[in-house]
């Protein structure tokens, strides 16, 4: 089972092959689907080191140069850490830049709360214009980097750690953003990322459905609330503190009556 | 232009700048005057073409009372919206990329080298021949993203970069002497294998000659970036702002016209 990160990488590289803009940023961070990066496509991929403001700066230079570029890194270093460079060289300038950080939520378990990313969600939501994609799996992980290298906006692209099955059917279910994993009755789970997993077997027991949610922004809500319709009430499952999906949902549909977090 | 006219263009920037001050009771004065020659020698000398080929970033700024008058003296808009400066027009106290001719939002220091050095990568990598020229604060250099520019430049041997600092020795509250200090500058930039070039910042003579040298393709270091450091007095051009540190926020009164 490869990690999404890698299964992103691997997508991303088939169109690099094409597309020579397609360049790649990353602060000293590898990863096995890179190593053929640095390999075959060696000029289409830069250590920048470990130095993450200037990279996104960079990204920025670089995208307004004529290139499509990926950051790369651990999710808090390439959100928190450069915040305002991505606020003010990317998205105030609304330059195509994509910011992939891995390790959402705590799934950097052991290294500790530096490298845990309980905060990404909320604060990528109030850069202008970002988009934020979150996948669960290999299909949307694949459907995600596909669209990533269409969509002309800054996007950050959300992947947890670990490797997990694949639970979307095809990739066409990504498409919209939102996916009714599960058909139940009367509860439903809505999930993000790594959730997506660990709701299975309580959901199981009590017939709720899951709606699992790899666009969190912008948010698709006339297929999210068409698909919840059928529902008296929802729980939120995301591996983030305040300012998540739960958040967000809160502030349109009301009243949310739980959130959880499964480690 | 040849330097007798740049001479005289850069008094009329600074004469400008000093109207502009005064009329919209706003902009940021000193650190606009102490980079006018700059200005003028970038914008009207013989070296870059901001035009068509070149970009030029204008990291410091705050020194938008100058930079607006060399743009539209340059005809990039008209003098008209100079009426508006700091009043809620197009003309902020901040050059955003709303005023044509702006490359990149600026204001917040620190963004406009790493932005330089990333543009100026991306021009090398599709072996375009424009150059990359940024114009930084000195206490800007204060700032962490400098140096970390500063290290991917030399690495990447970005030759089609120059910067510029406008070595005026102060910040906004004093001399940096005296918050963290930066001596010396040229050994610092030296020490990262950037090619280093001092001149007089107010004078337009020994700024062509530097400019030149960059132009020309000479360099010490081969295929590394250039900076110049210019020595400047911040404030030039009113003597009661000159001499003093507090010089930052003051501005322009009736009896300095």
């Amino acid at each position: 089972m490869k990690t999404m990160r890698d299964v992103f990488f691997e997508t991303l590289y088939e169109i690099a092959k094409v597309d020579k803009r397609v360049i790649v940023l990353s602060n000293d961070m590898g990863a096995p689907s890179l190593d053929v990066w640095r390999e075959k496509l060696h000029k289409q991929y830069i250590n920048c080191g470990i130095a993450e403001q200037n990279m996104m700066g960079v990204a920025a230079g670089l995208a307004r140069a004529g290139y499509k570029p990926y950051v790369y890194g651990i999710a808090p270093f390439v959100t928190l850490r450069c915040l305002e460079q991505i606020k003010l060289d990317i998205c105030s300038m609304g330059l195509n830049v994509v910011i992939v950080g891995v390790g959402a939520g705590t799934s950097y378990g052991t290294a500790g709360m530096t490298h845990h990313a309980m905060d990404d969600i909320g604060v990528m939501r109030l850069m202008h214009g970002m988009r934020i994609y979150s996948p669960c799996d290999g299909v949307s992980t694949e459907f995600i980097a596909k669209l990533s290298h269409f969509v002309k906006a800054p996007a950050y692209v959300r992947l947890d750690r670990n490797p997990y099955p694949n639970v979307y059917p095809n990739m066409g279910a990504a498409v919209d953003g939102v996916f009714e994993l599960r058909k139940g009755k009367g509860i439903c789970f809505v999930t993000t990322g790594s959730m997506a997993h660990k709701v299975w077997r309580d959901a199981k027991k009590i017939n709720a459905g899951i709606i699992d949610i790899t666009q969190v922004a912008p948010f698709n809500w006339n297929h999210f609330k068409r698909l919840i319709s059928r529902y008296e009430k929802f729980r939120v499952y995301e591996e983030h503190g305040p300012g998540g999906l739960a958040d967000i949902l809160k502030s349109e549909m009301g009243g949310v009556i739980d959130v959880k977090t499964i480690i | 232009m040849y330097e007798s006219q740049l001479i005289k263009k850069s008094a009329e920037i600074r004469k400008a700048t000093v109207k502009l001050c005064f009329d919209s009771g706003d902009g940021l004065f000193a650190s606009s005057s102490s980079c006018v020659e700059l200005l003028v020698a970038l914008h009207y000398g013989r070296c870059f073409d901001f035009k068509t080929k070149d970009y030029f970033i204008l990291s410091k700024g705050h020194a938008s009372a100058s930079y607006y008058n060399v743009l539209a003296d340059q005809g990039y808009f008209p003098k008209k919206e100079l009426k508006n400066y700091c009043k809620g027009g197009m003309l902020q106290l901040h050059p955003h990329i709303g005023i044509p001719g702006v490359q990149f939002n600026t204001g917040s220091l620190g963004h406009g080298l790493p932005f330089g050095v990333g543009l100026a990568l991306g021009l090398k990598m599709r072996g375009e021949p424009g150059r990359v020229v940024v114009l930084m604060g000195d206490a800007e250099c204060q700032e962490g993203t400098t140096w970390e520019a500063a290290l991917f430049a030399n690495q990447h041997n970005l030759d089609n970069l120059l910067v510029i600092v406008d070595r005026n020795h102060m910040g906004a509250t004093g001399f940096i002497n005296d918050s963290m200090s930066l001596e010396t500058l040229t050994e610092k930039f030296s020490a990262f294998h950037w090619n280093v070039k001092t001149c007089w910042g107010h004078d337009i003579i020994s700024i062509m000659a530097k400019l030149d040298y960059f132009n020309d393709g000479n360099q010490h270091w081969a295929n590394k970036p250039m900076i110049i450091i210019a020595r400047t007095v911040k404030g030039r051009g009113i003597q009661r702002i000159e001499i003093t540190p507090d010089s930052h926020l003051m501005r322009v009164g009736r009896d300095d016209l």
